[in-house]
Order: structure tokens, then sequence, then C-alpha cells
């Protein structure tokens, strides 16, 4: 399970992503505002391209409708 | 707020996983910005009853670990209304698609918004029939397609959340998947809310919608959503062509009027107390 930790908002951060849900629909590619995510050219699931570009909006897991991207937080990591 | 990872371990029945829905369907997004919200509002989950209707957004429920129960198509309303009747104290959600809300169910929409019945209703309308393959829906717009309506829609559409206004409701709000922070704002206000809540999610199909529509990626329906989205206020000033294709987001109507189940409470304290007597 690919995973990678960066500091934001002075909270250590999380981008959790579960391929095996991943059904590679782009939303995360596509609208993510920092460009943190790829999708692997055979399969168009999603990848952790530049954890550290992450700005800490939020959106990602909110709009994966497939729930394969968590945000740990901190006090959960 | 919760994680995904922590969404799922508490409200997930995650051995159902992944869902059913296709790729970058509105559905999945909706569903946990609904439980995010009753998480938020501290409702134990074995005291909220779902109540889904039939189509593509009537999975939500098979995926969560709430009291669900699916309705036949367009009566998910008149299920719901019986069992808030029956135990008041349950918090009753009903999830419908626009063709089951806004067509074969209408009737049961207008009457539960008449009577100012307890429930949150909450509309996916992603503005044709999904599950059955792309047919016309009483939401698709004038002039778009769909596979009853190759070369464009010649009906005029519903405003689901005008009907609703018309109809009584007490509280109503449309939101988008785009506005995805606003809409958990949205359904927890609804959900708060004693009285016929109503709430219209602007989704997408891209698989149907989307392909007829020329806006096959998701993403690309998305931001179509985040660009057409005009606030309730903002609409206020605008003329009815400058809202031609937009959709307008927010809270349309949050008011106190007399509830039909404390009504019927009333009603049933005062005989029980005379039959006492
Ligand atoms: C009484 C009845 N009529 C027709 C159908 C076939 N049917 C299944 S789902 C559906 C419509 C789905 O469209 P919508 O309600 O908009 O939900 P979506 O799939 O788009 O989420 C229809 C007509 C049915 N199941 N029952
Ligand atoms: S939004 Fe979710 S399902 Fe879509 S590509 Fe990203 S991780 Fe995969
Ligand atoms: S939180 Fe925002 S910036 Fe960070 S990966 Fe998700 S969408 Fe991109
Ligand atoms: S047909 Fe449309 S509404 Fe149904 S699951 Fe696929 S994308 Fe979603």
């Amino acid at each position: 399970m690919p995973d990678s930790v960066v500091t934001r908002k002075g909270q250590r951060l999380r981008i959790l992503l579960t391929p095996r849900y991943c059904k590679g629909c782009g939303i995360c590619v596509e609208l993510c505002p920092a460009k943190v995510f790829g999708s692997e050219p055979a399969t168009g699931k999603a990848y952790l391209a530049a954890v550290e570009r992450c700005v800490d909006c939020g959106l990602c897991e909110l709009w994966c409708p497939d729930y394969a991207i968590s945000l740990e937080r901190e006090a959960n990591l | 707020m919760l994680s995904t990872a922590q969404m799922l371990e508490k409200y997930y029945l995650v051995d159902k996983l992944p869902n059913i829905w296709c790729a970058g369907c509105g559905d999945g997004a909706i569903a946990a910005a609904l439980v995010r919200a009753v998480d938020e509002l501290g409702i134990d989950k074995n005291s909220l009853t779902q109540v889904n209707g039939i189509g593509c957004s009537g999975r939500v429920g098979a995926y969560q670990d709430f009291d669900v129960i699916k309705g036949t198509h367009g009566r998910a309303l008149a299920f719901a209304t019986g069992i808030k009747l029956f135990k008041p104290e349950l918090t009753v959600v009903a999830i419908m698609g626009d063709g089951d809300c806004g067509a074969i169910g209408g009737n049961h929409f207008i009457h539960a918004a008449r009577r100012n019945i307890d429930l949150t209703a909450l509309v996916i309308n992603n503005r044709i029939y999904g599950m059955t393959g792309g047919q016309s829906s009483p939401t698709t717009p004038f002039g778009d397609r769909a596979s009853t309506a190759l070369t464009g829609s010649v009906e005029r559409p519903f405003d689901l959340c005008q009907l609703a206004i018309g109809a009584g409701a007490t509280y109503v709000a449309r939101g988008t998947v785009y506005h995805i922070k606003q809409l958990q704002r949205l359904l927890k206000n609804a959900i708060a809310h004693k009285g016929f809540s109503f709430v219209e999610v602007v989704s997408q199909c891209p698989i149907y919608y989307g392909r007829y529509n020329d806006e096959a990626s998701p993403a690309a329906m998305l931001r179509w959503q985040k660009e057409s989205a005009v606030s309730v206020t903002a609409a206020q000033g605008l003329s009815p062509e400058e809202l031609q294709g937009k959709i307008v987001i927010g809270e349309f109507v949050a008011k106190d009027e007399p509830e039909f189940v404390s009504e019927y409470q009333a009603l049933i304290d005062r005989y029980g107390q005379e039959a006492a007597e």
C-alpha cells in the first residue's frame, strides 16, 4: 500500500492510497490543485507522483468515489 | 472530520467494496458526504434508517452499516413515511434518483413535502435514468441528449428544488459533487432540521449523460459543475436569461412549520387522554 507523509499546517499528514479500490477515474489526477497524483499508463490507476506538493486542501479524499484515498492526520499516524 | 479510513471502519461494509458504480460516478462521493454529515451530527448509526429507491442511486445503503430498506421504484418516501410514523425516534433518510423522485415517485414527493413530515429526502440528480441505460428523465435539460433523446430533449425539465418549495418543504437546498464540503454542511443542516428536508445534489454520470453530451471525463463533468454554479444569493441579482444553464446552489428555504409526526402524536395524546377520562 503506497503511502507518504508530509508536514502541513504544522501537522503530519499521510496520503494513503488503496490501489485495490481505485477505478482510474482520473478525478484526483486532474483536479488536485497541486498535481500530487499521476495515472499509471497501463491501468489508469492513480499513484502518488509528488506528495511533497500537497497543499492539504482535503478534497481528494472527499471526491474519490471509490474511497481509495485517505488523509490520515497526525493524531492517527 | 472522519478520514476515509476511519469512515470505512466505522460505517462501511468493507467486504462489499469496491462498489458497483462506474469509474467516476458521483454516487460514491455523495454517499460518503452523507456518512460524514451523520457522524458530525453525532447520530448513533443504529438510530438512522435509510430508505433507498431503485437505480444506481439506490445502491448507497448497500455498502453502509445502517438499517437500510430498499423500497420499490418511486416509493422510497412512502416507506420512509411509514417508518417515521411508527418509530418517530429514528432519523430517516430517503435516497432517490431524479427519475425515482421526479417521475414515478412524483406524487409521493409532493405530498411528503406538503405534510412536512420529519424526513430527509436526498435526490442524486444525474439528469438521466442511469441504471436502465441513460433514458431522459424529468430533469434532463431542454436540448440535452439522452438514449431516448438522441438529437436533444424537446421537453422542459423540472427544477426539483422549486417543486419542493412549491409543495411546501421546509428545508430545501441544492449542492454539487464538486462543492463537496458545502454538500456535507447542507446534509447536516437537512438532517438536523425538523420537518421535510429536501437536498438535491447535481451529480455526474459519465457513462450515459456524459457520453451522450460530449463530457465523458468525470473530471470535466466536475469542472462543469464548478463553472456553472451560482450561489442562491448571487442568483437573486440575475435575470432568467443570465440564469440559463446555471446551477443555483445553497439553501433556498429553512423555516419552521407544523410537523406531521408531532401533530399526529398530539392528536393521539389528546384522544388517548379523553378515552382515559
Ligand atoms: C415500477 C418500476 N418501473 C421501472 C423500473 C425500471 N427502472 C429501474 S431503475 C430506473 C430508473 C433509474 O433512474 P433514476 O431514478 O434517475 O436513478 P439513477 O439510476 O440515475 O441513479 C427504472 C426506470 C423498475 N425497477 N420498477
Ligand atoms: S479519484 Fe479515486 S478512483 Fe479516481 S483515480 Fe483517484 S484514487 Fe482512483
Ligand atoms: S489534499 Fe488537496 S493538494 Fe493534497 S493531494 Fe489531496 S487534492 Fe491534492
Ligand atoms: S450508469 Fe451513471 S449513474 Fe449509474 S453507476 Fe454508472 S456512472 Fe453512475
